[in-house]
This record gives structure tokens, sequence and C-alpha cells, in this order.
């Protein structure tokens, strides 16, 4: 993936203007505040078709303006090209993928394809579980089709069951339909979750033995359903039986989960686990070892699709590099990077630039990208 | 403004889909259009409220009792088929295909929006198995493929079970005159789940 131009209008502080980039990547320089991060998101908009950041849509527009627009123009590893404009004019978001109005997010998510690494995204190894499923469900979402609606569905007749199991006295006639549809599109998710890890696992492992200096990391993803179907660790897992299990046991916890008021098992509470060697790498880790791991599992999801299905998608660092402190460590990502379009932040020209000679330094004041 | 133009836009407003600024465009056309058309949509609103129910056996929209499908003796009186909304009846009804009785749900199970079974008509559903004659042999169950609708047919399924009636799902998958490159994941593969024999 490449992305060619982007068109802004009133995205944040980034001054209306068409952007042409250059085909390898750029260095985005500039003092914080000035922009830098606004563009990296205004490209992520293309793929995850809202903020990375966390922020609404609305704190997007510029302030005092009434809409944002953002419009891409990418071309794919065969040249076929595309472009999207992502709008929001306070009320409701418009997509237009090739002209082509779309009202369903599942069916622009995902057609363009970058990463994004930014500080925060530490919080994916240090904070609680839902940020790890999180994770999942948006690389899967964006690279596995069907995902999307699946995980919809699931957390549709998820909620529906809840708010019954709240009431207590529902009759099991009425519960039941419910759990079918949640073993059904629970299945799917667990399914997928645990493909992706077992296939980003080796890649994420090998990234973390080089970049983190010869210590050993590993994922693995933890499933109370799965230790329930029998699964015996392998990558692949009985769809359907995953599915029997998994209503068996929303029937027997029935009553329990009546009691608490909500639904105990499931893909909501499942895990995808870092180790450090023996240990667990969220409680024992320091904060370098867990960045570096940060670094890996993202690079291990852009080498993944780049192996499974040729795509290179565009990589966007937000003030990351010069993070990582050993030169090796330094050269290695370069190297990496030097394979995908890439995008990277940094308050101002260093030394270890020279490793990404290939990338042309721009500068980002006040909103205004130009050259440096 | 005036207090009745402003009432009518308010009223207008509460209609589903419409908002503010065209429930002013709305007001101000029916202020400015023959007074003839304006008065015949106020006078088909009052009609409608007048003589438009809901078919007691089935709950269709109708102006008699039993409505007209109920009624039409040249209809197969064994099958029914069970749908959300009268506007169902309608779209079903148009593509000529179906020549049974039906059902009205009167929506579909959905506790996130305060919808359980004792808000729709499955007891009439019940009652009408047990007490019509000819007896009911199929129940075609045609909610709409959402994970609700879904749920619902499920409900119905699961009430029916060690009863004499089939009780089948309408086919859900590829529309016609589609093309299978432009369709999405779940469609797809729910049309291959779907499959049938050749």
């Amino acid at each position: 993936m490449r992305v060619d131009r982007l068109k802004l209008d009133n995205f944040r502080n980034l001054v209306n203007a068409t952007l042409e980039f250059a085909g390898r990547g750029h260095l985005l320089i500039g003092d914080n505040g000035h922009g830098k991060t606004n563009l990296l998101e205004a490209i992520y908009y293309l793929t995850l078709l809202r903020s990375f950041r966390g922020s609404q849509d609305s704190e997007c527009i510029r302030f005092g303006e009434e809409y944002f627009s953002i419009r891409g123009y990418w071309a794919d590893e065969q040249e076929s090209r595309e472009n999207l404009v992502v709008g929001y004019d306070g009320r409701r978001k418009k997509l237009v993928l090739d002209g082509v109005e779309k009202r369903k997010v599942s069916e622009v998510f995902g057609a363009f394809k970058s990463v994004v690494i930014c500080p925060d995204d530490i919080g994916i190894v240090q904070e609680g579980p839902s940020v790890r499923r999180r994770y999942l469900d948006i690389v899967l979402s964006l690279y596995v089709p069907g995902y999307l609606d699946c995980l919809k569905r699931y957390r549709r007749a998820l909620a529906s069951r809840n708010v019954l199991l709240k009431r207590h006295a529902t009759a099991a006639n009425a519960i039941r339909p419910w759990e079918v549809e949640m073993a059904i599109y629970g299945a799917r998710l667990v399914t997928g979750r645990l493909e992706f890890t077992g296939q980003v696992e080796p890649v994420y492992g090998r990234l973390f033995e080089t970049l983190g200096g010869g210590e050993q990391s590993s994922l693995r993803y933890q499933s109370d359903l799965l230790k329930a179907a029998g699964h015996d660790g392998g990558d692949t897992v009985d769809q359907e039986k995953l599915a029997q299990v998994f209503e068996q046991r929303l029937e027997e916890r029935r009553s329990v989960e009546m009691e608490r008021g909500t639904t105990l098992s499931g893909p909501q509470t499942d895990e995808l686990v870092f180790d450090l060697g023996e240990r667990n790498l969220r409680s024992f880790g320091s904060q370098g070892q867990q960045r570096t791991a940060v670094i890996c599992l993202k690079m291990a999801e852009a080498e993944l699709f780049q192996h499974s299905r040729g795509i290179k998608p565009v990589l966007l660092l937000d003030d990351i590099f010069s993070e990582l402190d050993p030169h090796r460590s330094q050269r290695l990502l370069a190297e990496l990077l030097g394979r995908h379009q890439s995008f990277i932040t940094a308050p101002r020209m260093e030394a270890v630039f020279d490793r990404l000679g290939h990338l042309v330094p721009l500068k980002v004041e006040q909103g205004e990208v130009r050259p440096l | 403004m005036s207090r009745s133009l402003e009432k009518l836009i308010k009223s207008l407003g509460r209609l589903p889909g419409i908002g503010e600024k065209t429930a002013g465009r709305l007001a101000y056309h029916l202020l400015k259009c023959p007074d003839e058309q304006a008065r015949q949509l106020a006078e088909s609103i009052g009609q409608l409220r007048d003589n438009v129910f809901f078919c007691p056996r089935c709950g269709n929209i109708t102006e008699e009792d039993p409505c007209d499908i109920c009624r039409d003796e040249r209809r197969e009186r064994t099958v029914v088929c069970v749908v959300e909304e009268p506007s169902d009846i309608r779209a079903i009804e148009t593509s000529g295909s179906y020549r049974g009785l039906y059902h009205v749900l009167g929506g579909r199970l959905s506790p996130l929006e305060g919808m359980g079974p004792d808000e729709l008509s499955f007891g009439k559903l019940q009652q009408r198995i047990e007490t019509s004659r000819p007896r009911i042999n199929e129940l075609i169950v045609a909610t709409n493929p959402s994970v609700e609708g879904d749920a619902t047919a499920l409900y119905i399924q699961q009430m029916l079970n060690g009863s004499q009636v089939r009780v089948s799902r309408i086919a859900c998958g590829l529309p016609a005159g589609g093309h299978l490159e432009y369709m999405d994941a779940l469609t797809i593969s729910q049309a291959l789940h779907g499959r049938h024999n050749l």
C-alpha cells in the first residue's frame, strides 16, 4: 500500500491543502503541538474511519468550523488505485469509496491498510485485558472479511442476554435464542483470534529476540472456552464444536449468571498473554521491554499480512524510533521500515535518522506541511 | 411565527425520519400548496385513524374484519408466514410468489428495546395453530435476518418444538441479480451455509 495524495479540509490544526507523498515515505519534523501527530491521525482515519487517539469525530473538526473531510488516494501492491473520503459534518459520518457512498462501515473498513505505532500503545501491554481484546478486534476487523459483522452481532446478542439476566426472573425459553446466537458468533470470534495469534506469534517472537537484544518473548491466546472444548494448544479449533461447548456452558451457568446479572464466560473475557520467558511481561517486564513488545507486535502484524496476503500496510510511527536505545535495534527497525511506505514523526532531525535516508524529510509547522 | 404553523412543524417533526428542517419545509409547502391538496392529506389521516385497524386473526392492517387475506378462500390455509410488521406483508405480496396466510408479530424480540415475548403476538400464534381448521402444517418464519430477527425465529422454533407443525426459515444470502464480488463477507458465508442441493 502506498498513499500518494491526501486532501485535507478543516482537520484539526492542519492547513487545508492537498499533500503529495513520496513512495517510500517521510520523516515529519516539527515541534510538539504543530500537527505532526494530526497528520498521522488523518492518514489512519482512512484505515480505522475514526481517530486512533480515541477522540470523537467532532473533536477533529478545526475550531470554529462545521465539518472536516479527508480524501486519500492510494495504490495497492498491484498498482490498482483507490480513493476514500471520510467526512464528518457534526452529525453524520460520510464515507465515499471510489466515488460510491457507503452506508456500512464494514464495507469500507480495511480498504486502506496502515499500522500506527504511538507512545500510548504501551497500554496494550500495561493496561487491562480489554485493551488487548480491542486490539485483536480492530486488527481482525481490518484483515478478516466478515469479522466486524460477527463482532457486532455477538455484542448485540450478549447485551440482550445481559439485559435478560438482570431481570432475574426471565424464563429459560426467552433467554435461549440469544445464547444460540452468542454461541454461533462467539465461536467465530474465538477461532479468528486464535488463528491470528498463532500466525503472528512466530513473527513477533523473532522480532523481539532481535530488537530486544536476545531475550525471548511469546504470545498466546487464553480462552476459557478453548479450555472447556479440550483445545490442544494448536492454532486451529473445530468452530462448530466450540459453538456447542459455548452454548452448553451458557445454559449450565445461566442461574449463577442470573444472580450476578451478567455473562461470565465467552470471548469478552479472553486474554492475549505476553510472556517474557517463564514470566508475564505485563507484571515483570521493564518499561523498555514492554515498549519493545508493542513495537514488535505491530511490526509483526504488518509483516504477517505481507507474508500471507502480499499486503504491505503503510507504517505510521509517532515519535517511536528515537526511543529505541541501542543502535542495533534502530538499524533493524530501519531495515523493516524500508519494506513499507513509512511516516515517522520526531521533534527534530537526529543523527539516527541517517539510517532512514530513504525517507523524504518534511517540516510540520503551525499545521502547515512543507519541504524541510 | 403563527401558532398553527408552529404546531404543525412540531407534529411533523415527530414523524420517523423527519428532522426539524424537513418538518419546516413540509409545513411551508402545505401552507402554499392548493387548499384541496392540503385538506385531502388531513382527511386521509383522519380516515386512516377512523377506518383502519389490525386484523384480529393475523394482525395485518385492514378496514374489514377479517382482513382481505384471511378472507380469501383461494389462498392456501395450511401455510402461515410469520412477519415482524404489516409492511412486511406488503413486501411479500408484491413478490406474488406466496399464496398462504400471514401472522404479524408486531415487532421482534429485543431486550435492549424492551421487547419481550409478552409484547409480541406469540400467544395468538400458538392459539391459531391449535384451533385453526384446516390444520396449519407449516410456519415460514420471515423475520429480518438481524440478530433480533434471528432470535425471534429461534424463539418460535422452540415454542413449537414437539408439535406437528413444520417450522421453516426464509433463506438468507445473495440477492437476485447480485454479483458475488460485491457482496460482504457475512452475506456470502451465510449463503454458503444455507446452500441447497441442485
